[in-house]
């Protein structure tokens, strides 16, 4: 290609007022590489699957009458009553025909909530923290969990039921790579607060779990509340504390279902001392936790843009003031039988040039920023080559889209000279 | 003088010829300026003093404390509790004043609230509160539009007391004269003793549409509880030295008192978090790397259009290179010559100062939630959308040399090395034009 070599050999020639824009894509095209793989990162996190559905699904906060109130019932302090109470207007709940499924769980609270408690699998040492999440059988059912081998939320609850406990698979993979058996088998964890360790035998395996769309596959195990028969210890203080999930069936779920359910339901929702406060979609939660980590992504498409805006402007900026000097030189083309589109096609060669000059040195600093690992961090499967490779293919792509850009105008100008007015300034 | 308006008229010249080269200069030095301005605002806005936090450079902050049980039992972590207050930070005498308070985003997850209404005027509103002491209104400078703060009898009698912000006087009394009025929150009455300009929400430490002395609430003034409840729970202080320099003789006070508290324990120990000036972070970054984080973020977005401008530069002074010749062969002086391009080139760079000082307000506001929220709290409550942006905040005289500067810099960064090789090399070839 013989234009390609007098492009390069002219780059050469003017290496001096090159060098500026040359520097300018380098930096450009490292930054990009950086933030193009943080995005990708978050996009390839967020849609990974997060084991469980909210959809339909809200959550119901319980209080207590204050005991000062002149509506308190005296003959309910006896806790029996208390959880008798908060059973039935679960049962009343669960019967109403626009209601799927009811579940509860105790303190800890997932998803999207940041309520924990924390356990640690003896035989297998990270992560530091994994979570104990103590709820009711019906917890399932209402989150539509699956068991990892495709079975659904019906064998996760019978494990439950037997007195066994449900793990995430990401536990089971854990316990597997060490070579020790899971399904059946009793293991040993040790709680948060509780110095000695507890042996628990394992029902059945649930698919991985995630918090949230941006964290990592949790390490957790379920463990049954205990029913009927735990909650009439508990204290109606703890009773009241105890998360409930509804979820709705999709065709009753339209936009003025909290207002009209509990108006409905007013008189139901209320029972001893015992009423609900609150009813809010499990979707409120997940944009309160997911904000923080949109904005971060929000900034960094900021700054991305800035810096293919900086770019676009320099190409403008250059290759219109190169055009204007070069004047002369395009009138004298013209006038030995250049036709205007191998005119335009030569400025816009002469930018891809720049580009692919750069390409090599940045292509080099970047595998290296690859292979030292000093970028964002992620369980995502994605090897280091691919990882590396399309991430430095899309920045490419659009740094090439902003040359294109920009320079646009200033061939355009070029191919519409006027041989004579070219030569007539030389 | 003169001087000046020939590089004016040199420039509208150069505008009027090559109006595209001066639009492109304009906005790339525009962006780089708001990179620059964003930051600066930003750090303005988070670290001086604006009121009511009047005192932000001699305030000093403590609010995270854990309380370690003995013998490995673990630990728990939150704010501060109202014992240690009490017998550990209250008394001490090298300081001013002492606020400590509990702002509704604080709790607002374990299910307090209050819901105000004035019976037979407004609906129910709720409200984001803030549970303090009388010393608060010491230590913060409100504007009173009616009306006083409440004080320390009120507080240690646990009296019904609020006071309320502007915008929500109107709201729920059509007027802010309502000094004395009665405002039932939950369903109690509490008298209001004054009523407050409106606080902006990035202004954590004292936001709030509503303040009420903490004795009001028995869940947050029990003392009769265990001594990790006592040592842990949901206040926040600062305290108000009476100078910045007093600050190594507080905290040798502070850390004696801590040190007899926690030889008054007895099933754990104390350790609260140092009290500490205010630290400039974002996004959670250790306030210690950040200036680290700010330099690069700077060096990036400020060197790569300065590498634009630098390309405008050379290649615009190319075309001058005859110029150029001609005064150096009837003797002008090197330095002159680069004296003059710089200036002119400053001037041009003014319009585009003024373009990133703009969008660098543009940016503050639209990313406000953001950058101007400290912490995760802030974030996670419906707070984002009342950070309001005063005058005050944005319109000052530190900003406007700042981006003065930010202008010479720039075209410093971006003159130096053009400039100086058209302006170096022999005449010859500067009177030569086919050095292209």
């Amino acid at each position: 290609m013989k234009t390609l070599r007098y492009i390069f050999k002219q780059i050469r020639n003017e290496w001096k007022s090159n060098f500026l824009i040359l520097l300018e894509l380098f930096l450009v095209l490292i930054a990009l590489f950086y933030i193009v793989d943080f995005l990708r990162i978050q996009y390839e996190t967020y849609r990974q699957p997060v084991g469980f559905d909210i959809d339909h699904v809200y959550y119901l906060r319980f209080e207590q009458i204050p005991s000062r109130s002149a509506d308190f019932d005296t003959s309910t302090v006896v806790s029996e009553r208390f959880a008798d109470d908060f059973l039935t207007i679960l049962k009343r709940i669960e019967s109403d025909p626009r209601v799927e499924s009811v579940g509860y769980s105790a303190g800890n609270t997932f998803p999207y909530m940041f309520r924990n408690r924390f356990t640690n699998f003896n035989a297998i040492e990270e992560p530091y923290h994994a979570y104990i999440r103590t709820v009711d059988p019906s917890f399932f059912r209402v989150f539509k969990l699956r068991a990892a081998d495709g079975g659904s939320w019906e064998v996760l609850e019978k494990a439950l039921i037997e007195n066994k406990i449900v793990v995430t698979e990401t536990v089971a993979e854990a316990y597997e790579a060490k070579g020790i058996p899971l399904l059946n088998e009793s293991i040993w964890v040790t709680d948060q607060g509780n110095p000695d360790s507890v042996s628990l035998r394992v029902g059945a395996v649930c698919v991985p779990q995630r918090y949230h769309e941006f964290s990592n596959a949790d390490y957790a195990y379920y463990i049954h509340l205990g029913g009927e028969r735990v909650l009439r210890d508990l204290s109606p203080d703890v009773i009241s504390m105890l998360n409930v999930y509804v979820r709705v069936k999709p065709s009753s779920d339209r936009a003025d279902f909290i207002q009209r359910f509990q108006e409905d339901l007013s008189s139901q929702f209320r029972l001893g001392n015992l009423y609900l406060a609150d009813m809010t979609p499990m979707s409120f939660y997940r944009e309160q936790t997911l904000r923080s980590w949109l904005d971060q992504v929000r900034i960094y498409v900021a700054c991305a843009v800035f810096l293919v805006l900086n770019v676009l402007f320099g190409i403008i900026g250059t290759f219109w003031l190169r055009t204007q000097r070069r004047v002369p030189e395009i009138g004298l083309h013209m006038a030995m039988g250049a036709s205007r589109g191998k005119i335009f096609r030569h400025v816009f060669l002469e930018a891809f040039a720049l580009l692919a000059i750069v390409f090599l040195p940045v292509a080099w600093i970047c595998a290296h920023l690859a292979y030292l690992d000093l970028w964002v961090g992620t369980s995502l499967p994605l090897t280091t080559l691919n990882r590396f490779g399309v991430d430095l293919i899309i920045s490419v792509l659009l740094l090439i889209l902003m040359i294109a850009f920009g320079i646009l105008i200033p061939a355009l100008k070029a191919a519409r000279l006027q041989p004579t007015e070219a030569l007539r300034e030389e | 003088m003169k001087k000046w308006l020939v590089y004016l008229k040199q420039i509208t010249w150069m505008a009027r010829k090559n109006p595209f080269y001066c639009l492109v200069y304009v906005l790339g030095s525009g962006l780089a300026i708001a990179m620059v301005m964003t930051i600066a605002v930003v750090y303005h806005i988070r670290m001086a003093n604006i009121p009511p936090e009047t005192h932000r450079d001699r305030t000093v902050y403590q609010e995270r404390m854990i309380y370690r049980y003995s013998n490995d039992r673990g630990s728990m972590g939150n704010y501060l509790g109202l014992r240690y207050l009490k017998q550990v930070l209250l008394p001490l005498k090298t300081l001013e004043a002492v606020a400590i308070m509990i702002p509704s985003s604080s709790v607002s997850y374990a299910g307090y609230y209050y819901i105000a209404e004035v019976i037979g005027r407004s609906e129910p509103v709720e409200t984001d509160f803030m549970l303090c002491n009388a010393d608060f209104w010491k230590v913060y400078e409100f504007e009173f539009l009616s009306g006083k703060p409440f004080g320390e009898a009120d507080v240690e009698s646990g009296f019904n007391r609020v006071v309320i912000c502007q915008s929500l006087a109107r709201e729920l009394f059509g007027t802010d004269q309502v000094e004395g009025q009665t405002l039932w929150l939950n369903e109690k009455e509490y008298t209001v003793t004054g009523v407050v300009a409106d606080v902006s929400a990035t202004l954590s430490h004292v936001y709030a549409q509503l303040w009420l002395p903490y004795t009001v609430s028995p869940a947050f003034s029990n003392l009769a509880v265990d001594e990790c409840n006592g040592t842990v729970g949901s206040f926040q202080a600062s305290i108000l030295l009476r100078d910045r320099g007093d600050m190594p003789k507080f905290q040798a006070e502070l850390e004696e008192a801590t040190r007899r508290y926690n030889a008054s324990l007895v099933e754990g120990k104390a350790e609260p978090e140092p009290a500490s000036f205010l630290n400039f972070t974002i996004f959670g970054v250790n306030p210690e790397k950040m200036y680290g984080v700010i330099a690069l973020f700077l060096a990036l977005f400020f060197l790569v259009p300065a590498l634009n401008i630098a390309g405008l530069n050379a290649s615009h002074v190319q075309e001058r290179l005859s110029e150029i010749g001609i005064r150096r062969a009837f003797g002008a002086k090197r330095s002159v010559l680069f004296m003059e391009i710089f200036w002119e080139n400053l001037l041009l760079m003014l319009p585009g100062g003024l373009v990133g000082l703009l969008l660098s307000y543009g940016l503050v506001y639209w990313y406000r939630d953001i950058l101007l929220l400290p912490g995760v709290y802030g974030a996670l409550t419906s707070t984002a959308e009342k950070v309001t942006l005063t005058p005050g905040m944005l319109f000052n005289g530190w900003i406007f040399v700042l981006a003065f500067i930010a202008c010479l810099a720039l075209n410093l960064l971006s003159s130096l090395i053009p400039i100086r090789q058209a302006v170096k090399s022999p005449i010859t070839d500067s009177l030569n034009m086919s050095n292209i």
